[in-house]
């Protein structure tokens, strides 16, 4: 015959289903603040990758925009310097030298 | 015997009188020869001077369109190099160089029609010298109008089409810069 000793604290079915729902619940707690770690930690290298190649485009962009804007002056100063010096080229000489008087009676001693 | 005399003395008297006026009509004929010859000679001399002015000219003037469409050309050249739209100031170019050949060639013409004068300025009509002569002003004019049809397209078409270049590399470039980079 069985003896029917009475259970252990430890025995008794509900605090073994408190302790399985307790261990379940610190498992998932670790498991949850494991993955929100490991993504923030993505996050955080997603962003400092996005924001160092943003970065590198803008700084690249203002060089770039300064470089053309030197490049337009200088450009624009040379086309100012031809169209002055073709100016000058053609008012060195005149229309005036096949104008109708120089051809007239007068001027041919008729 | 004495009418005799007279009449004898009145008639030598007309004799004298006709020889003589005949010897002042060939002194006149030989002055107004001698005349038109110093004439013919001066406009000879002054139709040469023409030539040779207008040619000096035509040199001049020449020499200085080159000038400025070789200037336009290598202007071209450079900003097309650096990325430039020069396809209209190329168009221009062309129209450039053809009003220039086209002063060149009736400038020939011109000085052409002017020494064929002088072959008519002696010894021939004056209706043919003074046709010749019309022939030649008018190609003068055509020559002026050459002239200023040229200076007229390098202020009115050619030049505002260089400057706009300047406004057009820098609209460029700001839309690259802010679009792809």
């Amino acid at each position: 015959m069985v003896e029917n000793t009475p259970l252990h604290k430890h025995e008794h079915p509900l605090y073994q289903w408190i302790a399985l729902f307790a261990s379940v619940a610190i498992i998932l707690a670790l498991a949850g603040w494991y993955a929100l770690t490991y993504q923030s930690t993505v996050e955080d290298d997603a962003l400092a990758t996005v924001e160092s190649a943003y970065s590198a485009t803008l700084h690249k962009g203002t060089k770039t925009t300064t470089a053309t804007t030197t490049t337009a002056s200088t450009t624009g100063a040379e086309i100012d310097a031809q169209v002055s010096a073709i100016n000058n080229e053609t008012n060195s000489v005149s229309s005036d030298d096949f104008s109708d008087n120089k051809l007239d009676n007068t001027a041919l001693g008729l | 015997m004495k009418k005799a005399l007279i009449i004898l003395g009145t008639t030598g008297l007309l004799v004298a009188s006709v020889a003589a006026a005949k010897v002042d009509t060939s002194a006149l004929k030989v002055q107004r020869a001698a005349n038109a010859q110093v004439k013919c000679d001066f406009i000879e001399t002054n139709v040469a001077r023409k030539v040779t002015k207008f040619e000096t000219n035509r040199n001049k003037h020449v020499t200085s369109y080159i000038k400025t469409k070789e200037r336009v050309a290598a202007l071209v050249t450079k900003l097309e190099a650096k990325g430039y739209d020069v396809t209209k100031l190329k168009a221009d170019l062309t129209e450039y160089d053809a009003k220039i050949k086209k002063f060149s060639d009736d400038h020939v013409a011109y000085v052409a029609a002017l020494t064929s004068t002088q072959e008519f300025a002696c010894g021939k009509s004056e209706g043919e010298f003074k046709s010749q002569l019309a022939a030649a002003r008018a190609v003068l004019k055509t020559v002026h109008d050459d002239s200023v049809a040229i200076r007229t397209y390098w202020a009115e078409t050619v030049k505002p089409d260089i400057l706009a270049l300047k406004a057009q590399k820098i609209t460029e470039k700001t839309k690259t810069v802010g679009g792809t980079e």
